[in-house]
């Protein structure tokens, strides 16, 4: 091997990951004693970070120091120290996070840091809780780290609460039932993620190759919804692994994501979409400055702070911000009068939200101009004569290439599905399904992995 | 029991976990082409990109066997064109798809990595150099002597562009005939097409999407095509009537003439074998064509180049190694009925990358720009009715 350096430490959806680590971890997490589960899990978490950032791990290191000692400092009684700890505290994290990303925003060689977004977050709303008196500082070291640094939630999250963490942190030893539960967890994710998100992502990318001024119209919206799609099941499938694991490690299951696509509009669907998220904005933000208490004018200008922030933790570049303020923009419109006509009318509803969050999708993807973007909605709406079809015909083949993706894909997105297979859970068919999903994720990651043409078939 | 009822899931994984690892490590015979020295790299990838190719763990290992036919077909000098080169098959990626408009067409096979062609490839030269010495292949008898020449010229190191020359216009003064008359390229439209046929893969695909001649000409490609798609490991990618049932191209070209034929292939060829392993294959099958379509003027198109990006950081593929390639086909052109055409003429900027504006994969151009290339086609046609 030679090198200790290995990216995929922390990529769910690799071989190295699936087969070298997680089960090596979870060996020695069932046979350490209970007391020195928080260190191992801890001291895991932070190697394997190391072999992924070998550089940026010395920053989570410093920041796991900063915010436990920080945490310590907001356990006193003076109101005055409290307000202090809490102000660097936060200024911190939130300088820490805002320098990367305005780093990366005018640099695109400059990367982040894997998972400060999230870490970060995490501290500023253990800081906050513990200043608020929701949860007690955090003594012990171990434990502290345990929480901030645990890998499953490092890349992508979910944002998890220090309250939440406690169970686990301090909760029964490992149990079996978990660890089942979790692991199917684990394989739903695995499989939306593989099965689903990479291989709609060729979609995707097929477009961009194309040219966005030479695609046809229905090829324009099959690709917003393609991607929408794809983003869904990229994200709650990577989610759903993080929360997998953490099962399995005595976790308390937190939702992040919940049926967005069954939202009846569009304050629904930020409710339903990376739920963990949403809620520290409003926790941590929009509360804090008031949310609605202060009459409408204070409510709309809270939103705006929000969905700017929004934006921006999303991405430094400015469609991320455009991206935000579109979704700002029909929030405050729900919240002023579209949201009770659309409470009466379901059906209207439905198509609305289909309809509107894949437009705003294809602005977060975007990334490359606004010329681009433009070029993008010019042919989605092809009234301004921007672009031509080359091929007008170029859809058909797509939906015969990815139909019955985007039809699994659809078919996963239904309350339905998911409440049959809640209910179906224990059933052998179940099991075997799953089993199946399991070991196909593992040869496409097969095939694919290992190989450094991965992406040089032309 | 009572275990499993409870936990049937964790069971199943463990359980077939500890089968397919059993499984890889009892036959690592038939995986050992695919075996990953990392340990980072469980065992059981082997086996599934083994079975990927069709290899099972209850497969028969014909390894040994196909290595003593290859040597026996060596011995006995039998050059046919079907005897399949050694490489591909193993050591096969994946991905479909991935990275081409194109994709779709579930493509079998693919790229070898380096590592794993390297071994098998240098049996292969072996082969095909004897193979190329014979030539012959039912060659006529002028071009016999010619070809050979010709074919070690592009073995080694693509020789000089001087001294093919000089080769050319010996043939050309050794054919009778028509032989006078140097052909030059003309401007014709697009019913010049009409009797044409073009092969290649995705790039030659995107052609046919985006070039406005899917009810012209025809189109035997496929992504990720190569070279020894074409007649040593028949890919079905061709078609009597379009739409038809899909047979391979030697069975079209069996049964259906055309006017010209369009070549442009090498670029999945690249992370296999070498650039002579490239060359000599790419030499057969225009034999072969030349065979099957007697009449038909065979345009070889250089490989397209990639964008400036990827010609930076790619250390295969790169235009260093296509103009390698290019140099190498360049020779193939006799001036009489095989002309070497260069859409990179058209298509790459004054640094000799592809046009970064044109293309967003650094690979593929962009749908509006195959217009570019057929102009070129165009531009580059041999009428050969005005000039004998």
């Amino acid at each position: 091997m030679g090198n200790l350096l290995n990216e995929n430490s922390m990529v769910f959806s690799s071989l190295e990951f699936l087969f070298r680590f997680l089960p090596v971890f979870l060996l020695c997490y069932i046979a350490v004693p209970k007391k020195g589960r928080n260190a191992l899990l801890f001291v895991a978490s932070i190697i394997m970070y190391a072999m992924a950032e070998p550089f940026y791990v010395f920053l989570l290191l410093g920041m796991s120091v900063f915010n436990y000692l920080t945490g310590l400092g907001l356990d006193t009684d003076s109101e005055r120290k409290r307000k202090l700890w809490l102000a660097a505290g936060v200024c911190a994290n939130a300088g820490l996070l805002i320098y990367f990303k305005i780093s990366n925003a005018f640099d695109a060689n400059f990367l982040l840091p894997l998972g400060i977004s999230f870490y970060t977050f995490k501290s500023i709303s253990y800081l906050a809780d513990v200043y608020q008196g929701e949860a007690d500082a955090e003594h012990s070291f171990w434990r502290f780290g345990a929480y901030l640094c645990m890998f499953p939630q490092m890349v992508s999250g979910p944002i998890m609460r220090y309250s939440d963490a406690c169970e686990g942190l301090d909760g029964p030893r490992l149990k079996l039932s978990q660890a089942e539960e979790g692991l199917k967890k684990v394989v739903l994710g695995l499989s939306a993620k593989v099965l689903l998100a990479d291989q709609l992502a060729i979609l995707w990318n097929d477009i961009q190759t194309i040219g966005f001024e030479s695609i046809s119209t229905p090829l324009a919206w099959l690709g917003a919804f393609s991607y929408s799609l794809q983003l869904y099941f990229d994200f709650c499938g990577y989610s759903l692994i993080a929360i997998g694991i953490g099962q399995m490690l005595g976790y308390p299951v937190i939702r992040n994501f919940h049926h967005p696509y069954a939202a009846t509009s569009i304050s629904d669907f930020w409710r339903r979409w990376h739920i963990t998220l949403g809620s520290w904005f409003r926790d941590y933000v929009y509360i804090p400055l008031g949310g609605n208490r202060k009459g409408t004018a204070r409510t709309l200008l809270n939103l705006l702070v929000v969905w700017v922030l929004t934006g921006l933790w999303h991405g430094g570049s400015a469609n991320f911000i455009v991206w935000g303020l579109t979704l700002c923009l029909f929030i405050m419109l729900e919240k002023l009068f579209l949201g009770k006509w659309l409470k009466k009318h379901k059906i209207a509803a439905r198509i609305y939200v289909w309809f509107f969050i894949p437009l705003t999708w294809i602005i977060f993807a975007i990334t490359s101009g606004f010329t681009e973007l433009e070029t993008y909605f010019a042919r989605l709406f092809p009234f301004f004569g921007v672009g031509t079809a080359i091929n007008s015909g170029d859809f058909v083949k797509m939906i015969s290439n990815y139909g019955w993706l985007m039809a699994a894909g659809i078919l996963c997105c239904i309350p339905a599905v998911s409440e049959w297979y809640q209910r179906h859970c224990r059933k052998w068919y179940v099991i075997a399904g799953l089993a199946l999903l399991f070991w196909l994720c593992v040869y496409r990651l097969s095939i694919a992995g290992n190989n450094p043409f991965m992406y040089f078939r032309f | 029991m009572k275990f499993f009822k409870n936990y049937p899931l964790v069971c199943v994984l463990v359980l077939t976990f500890v089968l397919f690892t059993a499984a890889s490590f009892l036959r690592r015979d038939l995986y050992k082409d695919y075996e990953d020295s990392d340990i980072m790299t469980p065992e059981i990838a082997a086996m599934f990109q083994g079975i990927k190719d069709g290899i099972y763990p209850w497969s028969v290992n014909e390894d040994t066997m196909t290595m003593g036919q290859a040597e026996n077909a060596e011995a006995e000098a039998s050059p046919s064109g079907e005897t399949s080169p050694v490489t591909e098959s193993k050591g096969q990626s994946d991905l479909d798809h991935t990275g081409s408009m194109i994709s779709g067409n579930d493509g079998e096979d693919s790229q070898e990595t380096e590592a794993q062609s390297g071994v098998s490839q240098n049996g292969l030269s072996a082969n095909n150099v004897s193979r190329n010495g014979i030539s012959g292949n039912g060659l006529t008898e002028e071009n016999a002597p010619d070809s050979g020449a010709e074919s070690e010229a592009g073995t080694e190191e693509n020789g000089e562009a001087s001294e093919t020359e000089s080769g050319q216009e010996d043939q050309t003064e050794s054919e009778s005939e028509n032989t006078e008359v140097i052909l030059e390229f003309s401007q014709v439209d697009e019913s010049y097409l009409e009797d044409a046929l073009f092969i290649g893969d995705s790039r030659t695909q995107g052609l046919y999407e985006y070039g406005g001649l899917e009810d012209t000409a025809d189109f035997y490609c496929q992504t990720s095509l190569t070279i020894y798609d074409i007649f040593s490991k028949p890919k079905k990618v061709a078609y009597l009537e379009k739409g038809g049932p899909k047979i391979t191209i030697e069975e079209a070209l069996s049964q259906k003439q055309f006017g010209k034929i369009y070549l442009m292939l090498g670029i999945n060829e690249m992370g296999t074998g070498t650039a002579e392993t490239f060359l000599e294959e790419y030499y057969r099958v225009v034999k072969h064509i030349q065979e099957l379509q007697p009449q038909a003027i065979i345009y070889v198109q250089g490989i397209m180049k990639v964008g400036a990006e990827k010609n930076a950081t790619d250390p295969i593929f790169n235009n260093t190694n296509i103009e390698i390639r290019n140099t190498g086909i360049s020779m193939f052109q006799d001036n009489q009925n095989i002309f070497y055409l260069d859409p990179n003429e058209v298509l790459c900027g004054e640094d000799g990358n592809l046009n970064g504006d044109w293309t967003f994969d650094q690979v593929h151009l962009k749908a509006k720009y195959y217009q570019i290339w057929k102009d070129y086609i165009l531009s580059h046609a041999i009428v050969r009715d005005q000039t004998s």
